[in-house]
C-alpha cells in the first residue's frame, strides 16, 4: 500500500512532531523554573497546580462569610493550599493575615463548590517587600477558632463584651482614634504567640 | 438570612478590637487614615501577579474523560499517575492535531493491550517502568 519513501516520510514527520512536543514542553518548563526562581516560590507550591486565582467564595455555615482568595493551589494529593498576597515594608506575618487565611479555609471547606475538597492546615503569605517576594508558611486556625472570633466580633458590636486594646504601642502611634481610646504605652505581653493559642486561652490577651 | 461578613473585616480583629468598635460607633469612624498610594500599589501587584501566575504556573483542569485503559490497568483508576496522564491528554494532546490522532489510535488499541497486560505480569512491569518515566517527565 505504502512504498518505502512514503513510510520514511511518515516516520520523519512523526519524529519531527515528537521533537516539537518535547521542545515546547522543555520551553514551558524552563519558563516556569525562571518564574519560580524569581518569585522564591516554595517547593510545595512549585509541585502543585494552580486551581484558581482571585475567585469570590462564600459560605452560610458555620458562620456567613464572604471573600476573595488570591491564589488556590492543588497539591499532588489533591489537598488545596490557600495563599494571600500583601505588599509591605517588612516580610512579617501578622495576626490579621492568619485570620484571613484561616477564614478562607473555613469558607472553602463549607462552600457548595468545594464541599468535598480537603484544605491543608497551612497556607502561605506572599509578601512583596520593595520588589522582592517572600513566601511565609502559616499554620491556620481551626474552624472553631474562626467561629469564636466571629461571635466575639458580634458581641463587641452589640456592646456585650469589652474590646481589648492593641497589643503594641506602634499600632496606636498613627491611629485616628487615639484621642478616644488613650492607646497603650507599653507592649502588652501575650501569654501565647499565635492568635490561635490566644483565642484558645479565652481571648483575654487578644487584640 | 444573616448578612455575610467579609473576610477582610473579620481579619481586622487581629489588629485592634478597640479601633474596630470605635470606627463603628463614633461619627469620625469613616475618616480613618487610608494610604491611597499603598492601596493602589497593592491592587496593582495583585492584578499583575494574577495575570502572571495564570500564564506561567501549570493550571489545573479536571480530567473530563475518565478512560485511560493502559494506565488504569497498570496503576488503578484513581491513582495519581493515572490522573496525571489524563490531565496530559486533556491539557496538551487534545489541543494538537497529531495529539487527537494519537488519542483516537490509543483508544482503538488500548483495550486489547490492557487485557494483555492483565494476563501477563511481566509485560505490566515493563509498561509500568516506561509509564513511570513518562509521568515523571510530565
Amino acid at each position: 500500500m505504502f512504498g518505502p519513501d512514503e513510510i520514511t516520510a511518515l516516520v520523519i514527520v512523526l519524529l519531527g512532531y515528537a521533537a516539537f512536543l518535547f521542545w515546547s514542553k522543555r520551553r514551558r518548563k524552563r519558563k516556569a523554573t525562571a518564574f519560580f526562581r524569581e518569585e522564591n516560590t516554595p517547593k510545595e507550591l512549585q509541585e502543585s497546580t494552580l486551581y484558581g486565582s482571585e475567585q469570590n467564595i462564600s459560605c452560610e455555615k458555620p458562620v456567613p462569610l464572604i471573600g476573595t482568595y488570591d491564589q488556590l493551589y492543588q497539591r499532588p494529593d489533591r489537598r488545596l493550599i490557600v495563599t494571600d498576597t500583601k505588599t509591605r515594608g517588612k516580610p512579617h506575618v501578622y495576626d490579621s493575615d492568619v485570620i484571613q487565611l484561616s477564614a478562607y479555609k473555613v469558607i472553602l471547606e463549607n462552600s457548595k463548590e468545594f464541599s468535598k475538597r480537603q484544605v491543608a492546615n497551612h497556607g502561605y503569605m506572599r509578601l512583596v517587600c520593595n520588589g522582592v517576594t517572600h513566601y511565609k508558611k502559616v499554620d491556620l486556625m481551626t474552624e472553631e477558632d474562626i467561629v469564636a472570633l466571629y461571635e466575639r466580633r458580634e458581641a463587641l458590636y452589640a456592646g456585650t463584651t469589652v474590646p481589648n486594646k492593641a497589643n503594641t504601642p506602634g499600632k496606636c502611634s498613627n491611629c485616628h482614634q487615639l484621642a478616644h481610646c488613650g492607646g497603650v504605652k507599653r507592649y502588652k505581653r501575650r501569654s501565647s504567640s499565635s492568635p490561635k493559642k490566644a483565642l484558645q486561652e479565652g481571648g483575654s490577651s487578644w487584640g | 438570612m444573616a448578612r455575610k461578613l467579609a473576610v477582610t473585616e473579620l481579619a481586622k480583629m487581629g489588629y485592634c478590637e478597640t479601633l474596630l468598635v470605635l470606627n463603628k460607633t463614633r461619627k469620625n469612624g469613616h475618616k480613618a487614615y487610608r494610604d491611597e498610594a499603598a492601596i493602589k500599589r497593592g491592587n496593582k501587584e495583585h492584578d499583575a501577579f494574577d495575570a502572571r501566575v495564570k500564564r506561567e504556573h501549570q493550571p489545573y483542569t479536571p480530567a473530563t474523560d475518565k478512560r485511560c485503559f493502559i494506565a488504569t490497568s497498570v496503576y488503578g483508576p484513581d491513582a495519581l499517575q493515572t490522573e496525571r496522564l489524563r490531565q496530559w491528554r486533556d491539557n496538551s494532546l487534545t489541543h494538537k492535531v497529531g495529539g487527537v490522532w494519537f488519542i483516537k489510535a490509543y483508544y482503538r488499541l488500548s483495550p486489547v493491550i490492557a487485557r494483555t497486560l492483565d494476563r501477563h505480569a511481566v509485560f505490566k512491569a515493563l509498561v509500568r517502568s516506561i509509564l513511570d518515566r513518562l509521568v515523571r517527565f510530565l
